[in-house]
């Protein structure tokens, strides 16, 4: 009698936990997907890329932690010069973190900088250009891996930056480099350096009338509201291009240069 | 309205799918308000399974039973119960103080009214020296009478004692045997579970005999205690003349002396007039 | 709650976890270049221990509450006395729940101290590097560590974890009402545990996967049963500067409400039914 009324009572509670619990999980499942929280869940590719103990620790939500001693690894591997490994244990450390930052951020350093530049000077590698061809290719590993990045994190600006970086530096094109400072300057969060890094590109292009036209759209705003903005060298940037351009006087913007930095007829 | 009161009260456990034990057997019997009803039986015999469905720590299998006439399936029943289990356990880590606090609260009582409890209780049953002592330390007879102050709490009116003395010394068992007796005479209804016969002989008015689950006995004390075919004089000074005159009288009457000789006295009585003595002689 | 702080095993894992906090930032500084990736490692190593001691002191601890009460048979005056089985279970757990605030509180609190060192380290450490210019962009680099480490974000995920011990707690009590053995319910509340990670993972693969039926059956089993604790990990997102919204927060925190009721709930049914 006492054991039936048991059951019932428990298979009564156990109906209206099924329904309230599938209510609030089918609700916090689409917030999860919404926020893009987690990362990759457990699968056999991503235990077979990881130790007993951090596949222990993974699945009891360390994921954070596992990730770490994964980047750790890479750093190791870095030091050790194991390109390989290194580009392994980043890869790894995305799939778990996918919307951490520093991970695609550094990681595309470690590819398109340092494997790229390690590669480049390798002596086992006795032909000059097959040194730069796997130069390049790292250099390319790193860019993918930015834009791989970007698609997981498109709404911060540090990935962008990082990447039209990576295309003036190591790709020797900084009109290449404009769009994508440019898209990481209309982040509100993203540092002044950034606005005056598309003047910067156009400038080491050639392209004096673009250049000109960021350094006047940078100045022609209420300094008071930017007030750790560069105003001298911004002035000294823009004051150059107007005398580069022959702008007329009545239309200049910037205060005068002085006359030790004008350009001269022979320049 | 009595203080306890079972009808056809049954308690059977399962041991298996198809065996199950009888604890308990259709137990019919009443404890009136005001007496100390002495439960008695070997081990196994029903005693404290009755204790516990009177408590409501079992569900009976049949029948039921009432604290002052209300069910003891209600929690408000045991407001007017207070319990002192066999071999009492509390936390250790509690002082005595805490220990006997934290029962008052447990049935309601705050404050001032609580901490004078608590410090007559202590007083009462002699532990106020050791109040701010861990239960961890304390002597089996010091956990009994913590366990006799924790009962008393919340001023029952019923008091259900299992095995009080079991443990416990001489001289701390006539202790707790005078306490039940001031017990009776505050009023208060006591049922006593013990198999220690002749310490229950003095303090009980009636007593009933549980064997395999089933009362088999069942009276007041002096009336199940009395040979009524049988008399004795106790007497002192008489010469082995005078004795010889008395058996002859006896004979005469046409009755039998079925034994004569010095009477004896307990152990008991022995032990604790020796450390009297000893006491006296110490001063 | 006393009954627990008194026992020593508390504060031999609040000790652990304690020396853990601590430990979080030389670790940091032997494994990692960047300060950075050092503020993560702390922030990551921080909340894990806070989640992992919090966890073993709710299992632990809570395992071994109604047992002990039974082997001792400390429970005997108690339920003798007008105190209704549910107020004791009830009593039990918000022991444990308040134990276990207090515990993350003090926890969080260490993190933040040890999160506040690594901020003075740090700038010491960049005031002191003749290398490192004192400009603009260092000076960008410097208020964006800061304010890595002064993220009130934090908060929101160690409020989740407390709410996820709680649910633990909550198992490992109903768990202790038909269990007889203390390590038996101590393995059944770890195996939850994990399970509860792997939940979503099971309640997906259910709803949609081709299966056989004995794996179908157990999928539901987890569906069903465990509570989803992923929902409840919060912290990599808090870390890696994903925004939280409140309305996230609420529902999860309700769910967890939610859930630890239904549990209470099943356990004092069966304790109601117990034979003490």
């Amino acid at each position: 009698m006492h054991v039936k009324k048991l059951l019932v009572q428990l298979l009564l509670i156990v109906a209206i936990a099924a329904v309230g619990k599938s209510w609030f999980e089918s609700s916090l499942q689409q917030s999860y997907k919404d926020l893009k929280l987690g990362g990759a869940g457990l699968s056999i590719q991503l235990r077979s890329k990881l130790s007993q103990k951090l596949a222990v620790a993974l699945l009891s939500g360390f994921r954070g932690v596992v990730a770490d001693f994964v980047w750790i690894g890479g750093h190791q591997a870095w030091e050790d010069q194991v390109w390989y490994k290194l580009r392994e244990a980043i890869e790894l450390a995305v799939v778990l973190q996918p919307h951490s930052i520093s991970f695609w951020d550094l990681g595309s350093w470690h590819m398109a900088w340092n494997a790229s530049y390690a590669e480049s000077v390798n002596t086992k590698y006795h032909n000059k250009a097959v040194r730069e061809k796997i130069q390049k290719e790292w250099i390319q590993a790193g860019k993918q891996f930015l834009l791989d990045g970007i698609k997981n994190n498109p709404d911060t600006y540090e990935l962008y930056f990082r990447l039209g970086w990576l295309i003036y530096q190591k790709e020797n094109d900084p009109l290449g480099a404009v769009p994508w400072f440019e898209k990481a300057a209309t982040y509100p969060e993203a540092p002044l350096y950034v606005g005056r890094m598309i003047g910067h590109m156009y400038e080491k292009a050639g392209k004096m009338q673009e250049a000109y036209g960021v350094w006047k759209r940078l100045w022609l705003v209420d300094h008071d509201q930017y007030p750790g903005q560069l105003w001298q060298k911004i002035a000294q940037m823009g004051g150059q291009a107007e005398e580069k351009l022959n702008i007329p006087l009545e239309q200049r913007v910037f205060p005068s240069v002085p006359k030790s930095v004008r350009p001269t007829h022979s320049q | 309205m009595h203080a306890i009161e079972t009808k056809d009260l049954s308690k059977h456990f399962r041991i298996s799918l198809r065996r199950k034990v009888v604890g308990l057997d259709r137990l019919n019997f009443i404890v009136r308000e005001g007496e100390v009803y002495g439960l008695l039986g070997p081990n196994g015999s029903g005693k404290s399974t009755t204790l516990k469905l009177v408590l409501g720590l079992f569900q009976p299998t049949e029948g039921e039973a009432t604290i002052f006439g209300r069910s003891v399936e209600e929690v408000a029943s045991r407001v007017s119960v207070g319990f002192l289990p066999e071999n009492p356990y509390f936390y250790r880590y509690l002082t005595g103080e805490e220990t006997v606090r934290f029962f008052g609260r447990l049935c309601g009582m705050r404050g001032r009214k609580l901490e004078e409890k608590v410090s007559e209780l202590l007083n009462l049953v002699g532990l106020e020296v050791h109040r701010h002592r861990r239960l961890a330390g304390y002597s089996k007879g010091m956990l009994q009478r913590i366990g006799l102050a924790q009962a008393l709490v919340h001023e029952p009116k019923l008091m259900l004692l299992d095995e009080p003395t079991a443990g416990v010394d001489p001289i701390g068992s006539i202790e707790i045997r005078n306490l039940i007796i001031k017990l009776k005479q505050m009023g208060k209804t006591v049922l006593l579970c013990s198999h220690l016969l002749d310490q229950v002989q003095d303090v009980c008015d009636r007593v009933g005999i549980l064997h395999y689950g089933k009362m088999i006995l069942e009276g007041e004390v002096k009336d199940l205690l009395a040979r009524k075919d049988q008399f004795q004089f106790v007497c002192e000074g008489l010469n082995e003349g005078a004795r010889g005159r008395v058996r002859d009288a006896i004979t005469q009457s046409g009755a039998k002396v079925v034994t004569e000789g010095n009477p004896e006295t307990t152990l008991e009585q022995l032990f604790l007039h020796s450390v009297q003595q000893a006491e006296k002689d110490k001063k | 709650m006393t009954e627990v702080i008194r026992q020593k095993f508390f504060y031999i894992l609040l000790l652990f976890g304690i020396v853990v906090l601590c430990t979080a930032i030389y670790f940091s500084q032997i494994t990692v270049s960047t300060p950075a990736e050092q503020v993560k490692f702390i922030k990551d190593f921080g909340l894990a221990a806070i989640m992992i001691f919090a966890s073993l002191i709710a299992i632990v601890g809570t395992a071994q509450l109604l047992p002990l009460e039974l082997d001792n048979r400390t429970i005997y005056p108690i339920l003798a006395k007008p105190v209704y089985r549910a107020e004791f279970l009830l009593g039990k757990f918000a022991g444990m729940a308040v134990l276990l605030f207090l515990t993350i509180v003090l926890m969080s609190g260490i993190f933040t101290g040890v999160l506040l060192y690594a901020e003075h380290y740090f700038k010491q450490a960049v005031v002191a590097d003749p290398t490192v210019p004192m400009d603009a962009t260092t000076q960008d680099l410097v208020s964006m560590l800061v304010r890595q480490i002064h993220d009130v974000n934090l908060v929101k995920a160690v409020a989740l974890t407390y709410f996820k011990v709680v649910i633990v707690c909550a198992i490992s009590l109903l768990i202790s009402t038909f269990a007889t053995s203390v390590i038996f319910n101590v393995i059944a509340s770890f195996m939850v545990y994990i399970c509860g990670h792997l939940e979503s993972t099971a309640r997906h693969a259910w709803v949609g996967g081709q299966q056989p039926a004995w794996t179908k059956f157990m999928l539901l089993i987890i569906t069903f049963f465990v509570p989803d604790l992923n929902a409840f990990d919060v912290a990599d997102a808090v870390i890696n500067g994903q925004p939280l919204p409140m309305e996230y927060m609420m529902r999860t925190i309700g769910y967890g409400l939610f859930y630890a009721t239904v549990v209470l709930v099943a356990a004092y049914v069966i304790f109601q039914e117990k034979e003490i």
